[in-house]
Formats: structure tokens, C-alpha cells, sequence
């Protein structure tokens, strides 16, 4: 009789470790692109924080992440670029995109306080986000591709090609 | 054609009084009509919920209880973007947040409404929107400011139209 107790315990402390809306929100984004590995490079334009947000499967842990494009309506990488985040008490951190567009704040290296705001830098350009970010960490949550009710389309530098 | 027995007949027509006595609805003198505050002039106090809650990573999102729709945020026409330079709000979304707000709990904004919007820290909204209750988004809203007086004065069927517009201001720090 002790012995089962134990074992219904151990079962259920292990089926309690699963989340299936989290896991279903990982598999939704399906497998990785053929011939990108996984690593910084991977997965532009995908809620980086669906695997990088604490719960896994992925490491390391980002705070924020997301990916930039060139301009809107076209998937051009915005290499090179920057991302500036400031909120509500002046505090700001800037980030830099990597060749695949993505940028990441590395857990705890984040250091502001919702609502924030961002904008986008580079070459001299600079376009600002007219709502700031209340509570997502990945751009993702809100700019994901195509645009629609729901989605304001990519983060992007132009708003024309 | 053989007749039904009389205690039959009897026992039928009871079961059918009573159905009926205990199908019917409440008289009118019975009825409570509901009272939710005012639709007329509810875009400013609209158009600050969608501003201090209705981004697309909070209430701007199917799935929640409280689901507001703005121009800058969900928006209900497919055919609609967030954010469209030189966009507005429309007037059917303005409905929508509108039942949102009103459908969140009937039964006490009647009642704070019938008050003249005594006592307004009855409703879960307020309560979330100050921070006095669990809410993942935070204190919003701060009692006593702006946007709280806007809110506060939709309860009491008086919108201060001001308070409302200045409350969707959230002002933003420079950039560096």
C-alpha cells in the first residue's frame, strides 16, 4: 500500500512538470530551417522566447529577443543594426542584430521595467514603435508575419524598400 | 375511441398548471432592468483602456476576458491593421470594448452605476487596472490620477472627457 502511494505521487509530480500549452506552442513552430543550424543565426522572426523564455527546450535564456528586417513587406535581414530600449524611469539598454536580424537581451541583462519602448537604428535611420511594449519578451508575440488584425507584420527599419 | 380515466385526465392537467407556473419568467414588477453606464460618450474612456490596456501583447488579444480593440491595437475588420498611420478607432470597435467593459461583471456595475459610481473599487476592472488585485500587467492605472478619473466617471455617468484624454497619454522618456 506504501509503495503505491509513492508511486501515484512520483506520477503525478512528474505529469505535473509537463505544460502542454507550452509544448504545443514549441511544436507550432515547427522543425528548423534546412541547412541553419540551431544557434544565434536560427530562427529569425519566430517568438524567441516560446523556447529561450526559462521553460525550454531551448538555451540560453533571453529576457527579450526578437529579429529586425531591412523594411516592411520584404525578409531582408537588418544586419548590423540596433535596437534601443528605454522605459518609463529613463533607463535604456541597447542591443545589436546579429546577420540573421535577430537581437537578444540575455537573462537578467535586461534591466528595465515595463512598459518600455523601442526603436530601431541604423545607418543614421532610426524608426520608433508608437506603443510601447507592455509585457511580451519576444517581438514575435505582436510582430509576427503576415500583418493582420491581430499581428503589425515584422520589425523593420523602412517603411518602404 | 376509449376515454382516459378521470383521475387521468385530472393528474394531467395539474402536472401542466404547474409547468407552466414553474416555466414562466419573473413579472415585470419582479424584473431588475440593468443598469450599465452610459454607451453615449464612451469612446474617450474607449480609447484610454486601449491605450493604458489593449496593446497586442495584453487585452488586445482573443483569448482574454477583457478583449478591447483600438486602432492601435486588435482590431476586428480583417482587413484592419494595428497601428495604421492616419487610422482610427471605429465605431464598432468602440462597441466592442464597450460590452467588454460592461460584461465583466453585470451584476456589480449595475450596482455601482445605480449608486452614482459610489464605491467603484467593487469591480475587478478597477481593482486590476490600480494594481490592488493580482494582475500580471501591474498598477496601470493610479488611483487619483487621470486615467482612474476617467474610468471612475464612466461609473458615475458623468465621463470626464479630459481626464480620459490626457489618461491615454503615457508619456515616453527620450531615447538616448
Amino acid at each position: 500500500m506504501k509503495r503505491l502511494g509513492l508511486t501515484t505521487l512520483a506520477a503525478g509530480l512528474l505529469i505535473g512538470c509537463f505544460d502542454p500549452a507550452h509544448d504545443d506552442r514549441v511544436d507550432a513552430l515547427g522543425p528548423e530551417a534546412p541547412g541553419v543550424p540551431q544557434g544565434p543565426l536560427h530562427r529569425p522572426g519566430q517568438p524567441c522566447t516560446v523556447c529561450h523564455g526559462g521553460e525550454g527546450p531551448g538555451s540560453p535564456t533571453f529576457d527579450l529577443a526578437g529579429t529586425a528586417f531591412e523594411s516592411k513587406g520584404q525578409l531582408t535581414p537588418l544586419a548590423g543594426g540596433t535596437i534601443l530600449l528605454v522605459d518609463s524611469q529613463g533607463r535604456s539598454l541597447a542591443l545589436g542584430t546579429n546577420e540573421a536580424g535577430n537581437f537578444w537581451a540575455s537573462e537578467s541583462e535586461l534591466g528595465l521595467s515595463f512598459p518600455f519602448w523601442a526603436a530601431v537604428e541604423h545607418g543614421g535611420e532610426r524608426i520608433e514603435m508608437k506603443t510601447p511594449i507592455f509585457r511580451a519578451r519576444s517581438c514575435a508575440d505582436c510582430h509576427a508575419d503576415p500583418a493582420g488584425p491581430s499581428s503589425a507584420g515584422h520589425v523593420y527599419l523602412k517603411a518602404t524598400p | 375511441m376509449n376515454r382516459l380515466p378521470r383521475w387521468t385526465a385530472s393528474f394531467a392537467a395539474i402536472a401542466l398548471g404547474v409547468a407552466a407556473w414553474r416555466c414562466s419568467g419573473p413579472s415585470d414588477a419582479q424584473r431588475t432592468p440593468f443598469t450599465p453606464p452610459p454607451r453615449a460618450g464612451f469612446e474617450p474612456v474607449s480609447d484610454m483602456l486601449q491605450a493604458r490596456c489593449g496593446s497586442l501583447d495584453c487585452h488586445g488579444q482573443v483569448a482574454r476576458n477583457l478583449r478591447l480593440y483600438g486602432v492601435n491595437g486588435l482590431r476586428l475588420l480583417p482587413s484592419d491593421l494595428p497601428g495604421t498611420e492616419g487610422d482610427t478607432t471605429t465605431p464598432a470597435e468602440h462597441d466592442r470594448d464597450y460590452a467588454a467593459a460592461v460584461a465583466l461583471e453585470p451584476e456589480i456595475i449595475d450596482q455601482v452605476v445605480r449608486e452614482g459610481g459610489n464605491d467603484p473599487g467593487r469591480l475587478t476592472l478597477l481593482r486590476k487596472a490600480r494594481g490592488t488585485e493580482a494582475h500580471v500587467g501591474g498598477a496601470v492605472i493610479a488611483a487619483g490620477s487621470d486615467a482612474d478619473r476617467c474610468l471612475t466617471s464612466w461609473l458615475a455617468s458623468a465621463v470626464d472627457a479630459g481626464a480620459c484624454s490626457r489618461g491615454a497619454e503615457i508619456a515616453r522618456p527620450a531615447f538616448p
